[in-house]
């Protein structure tokens, strides 16, 4: 049986190739299919529109006079006109601006504020520290100029 | 598509006809501004055809008097 649908050179041939009931039936079926797919294909609505480099370049022309909107794209996607005819003659424009996910950087004036609080602290401690340090080596200093001279005077 | 000179032509000939066979087509009637047209000039509202007018030739860069020109009228 398999055998019988390998033609000469090895291909699969459909059994019912041959058959006229089953051809008829596919006539049919792909008659019918015609149809359903000029109604599908008819009612989807395309958008008009088109990229542009710059909005200027959009004419009354290019916005269709139906009454729907027509949607022009800069290149880099950074805005969209959406543009339609109202029933004054004039042409109305919506402007859609993109906005970025990135969010800035932003250090907030409190923390920062407080933290040069601290570090001003600091700074008038280590002052504080380092006047003390100045007046201990001072004493110090005195301290050994007097065992100096004191050794002297007994020379 | 109707041919300008001819639609001017038909308008002039039979205004009324061409008007209820504008009225029975549905494509022209999404048309806002000719559905407006077709209202104000119902309502005899020939300003507001004027003015209708005047603002389509702006956005399209001409002006009434160069269409009526190329029109031959």
């Amino acid at each position: 049986m398999y055998q019988n649908q390998m033609n000469n050179y090895g291909y699969y041939q459909n059994p019912y190739q041959a058959n006229p009931y089953y051809q008829n039936q596919m006539q049919q079926c792909q008659q019918n299919q015609i149809p359903m797919m000029n109604t599908i294909q008819s009612n989807v609505q395309a958008l008009s529109g088109r990229y542009v480099s710059d909005f200027s370049e959009i004419t009354a022309n290019d916005v269709p006079m139906d009454g729907k909107y027509a949607l022009f794209a800069k290149n880099d996607m950074s805005e969209v006109h959406a543009k339609v005819w109202d029933g004054n003659g004039n042409i109305n424009t919506i402007r859609f601006k993109a906005i970025s996910d990135e969010k800035p950087i932003n250090i907030p004036n409190s923390d920062s504020n407080a933290e040069i609080g601290q570090i001003l602290r600091s700074v008038d401690d280590l002052k504080s520290t380092i006047d003390d340090l100045k007046t201990i080596v001072k004493g110090l200093n005195q301290k050994s100029t007097r065992s100096v001279k004191k050794d002297g005077d007994s020379e | 598509m109707i041919n300008p000179v001819e639609f001017v032509k038909m308008m002039r000939s039979n205004p009324q006809q061409m008007m209820q066979s504008m009225m029975g087509n549905n494509e022209i009637m999404q048309n806002p501004i000719m559905n407006n047209a077709i209202n104000m000039y119902q309502n005899g509202d020939t300003q507001g055809l004027e003015q209708l007018v005047n603002n389509v030739a702006r956005q399209k860069g001409t002006s009434v008097e160069e269409m009526r020109k190329r029109l031959g009228l």
